[in-house]
């Protein structure tokens, strides 16, 4: 069976030998190590330490830093939120307290109960929107919240994840040729994976560069994205995802 | 010459939650300030704004 649970990732390892070390890791299965509320923050440690052990390196692709900073960008702006009504709430208009006052109960029920506090575009500009209309000198709302709550903890969180896990991005245009490649990448191919699975744009090429290349093994805390790259690969690859999704 | 690709660092996931974690707290901190200077900004204001807006006795 080409997906297997965590908990074999470590008697796997002992007897693997492939052209390529190493293994490719999603956005879902690197933001839940970066995010300590994620649901599978916690086994994302074993999982690290194992591939620490082995030296394993772990590749991923430009797809993957750009939703790994937008992940990051939907879970900082509500708690953001939250901390911006707790400071600034005696001076907010009624309707801006409200709004504020629901959200902050709601994420922190979410957050108690290990819910996912992730926010969609259309609540972060329905926010936005609220936010421009409170004033302090020259600067709206929606400028302090990025200013003083966001910016200082979007800014250094990509890089010093890269150097804490040591993370190799693979940098391939259509048509290059490299050693970590058994083919070369094709956009047509990804048209194809989005028609074949509905799934979005972003994963597709994540699911498509994983299937060019020579690296054997996938982790993932995403169903969707396992069951796609176990039907387009068999038994060539081995996708590894949280036990609980199997 | 190429360095060897090698895995992540040991103890990575706990190091990185440890550094985010740190990262939290100091924004939070940053920014509660920043709020109390913005609170007082915005206390002044008004202040200077009704003291504008304050009739003055007719001069008859």
């Amino acid at each position: 069976m080409a997906i297997r649970g965590f908990s074999d990732l470590e008697g796997f390892l002992e007897g693997f030998n492939s052209d390529i070390r190493g293994c490719f890791a999603d956005t879902s299965i690197l933001f839940a190590a970066s995010y300590d509320f994620d649901t599978h923050h916690e086994l994302t440690a074993n999982v690290f330490d194992i591939l620490s052990r082995k030296a394993l390196p772990i590749y991923n692709n430009v797809v993957v830093k750009h939703e790994f900073l937008e992940l990051h960008r939907r879970v900082t702006i509500p708690e953001a939120l939250s901390d911006f009504y707790t400071d600034y709430q005696s001076q907010l208009s009624q309707n801006l307290s409200k709004a504020l006052k629901a959200h902050q109960t709601t994420h922190r029920n979410k957050i108690t109960q290990g819910r996912s506090a992730k926010f969609n575009v259309d609540q972060i500009r329905d926010f936005m929107n609220l936010l421009k209309d409170f004033q302090v000198g020259d600067k709206d709302g929606w400028q302090i919240l990025g200013e003083d709550y966001v910016k200082d903890r979007l800014v250094p969180i990509w890089d010093h994840f890269v150097s804490e896990f040591n993370l190799i991005q693979l940098q391939v245009s259509e048509g290059d040729n490299s050693p970590i490649l058994n083919t070369a990448p094709s956009w047509e191919k990804v048209y194809e994976i989005m028609g074949n699975y509905l799934i979005g744009s972003s994963d597709a090429m994540i699911v498509n560069m994983f299937l060019c290349s020579k690296i054997s093994i996938l982790l993932t805390a995403d169903s969707e994205m396992a069951r796609c790259c176990e039907n387009e690969a068999g038994s060539e690859k081995i996708i590894f995802i949280p036990d609980s999704l199997i | 010459m190429t360095e060897t690709p090698k895995g992540p660092k040991k103890n990575a996931v706990k190091n990185f939650r440890e550094f985010y974690q740190k990262l939290r707290e100091d924004t939070r901190s940053k920014a509660r300030k920043k709020a109390e200077e913005n609170l007082k900004k915005i206390k002044d204001e008004r202040a200077a704004s009704s003291g504008t807006d304050k009739p003055r006795d007719l001069d008859i």
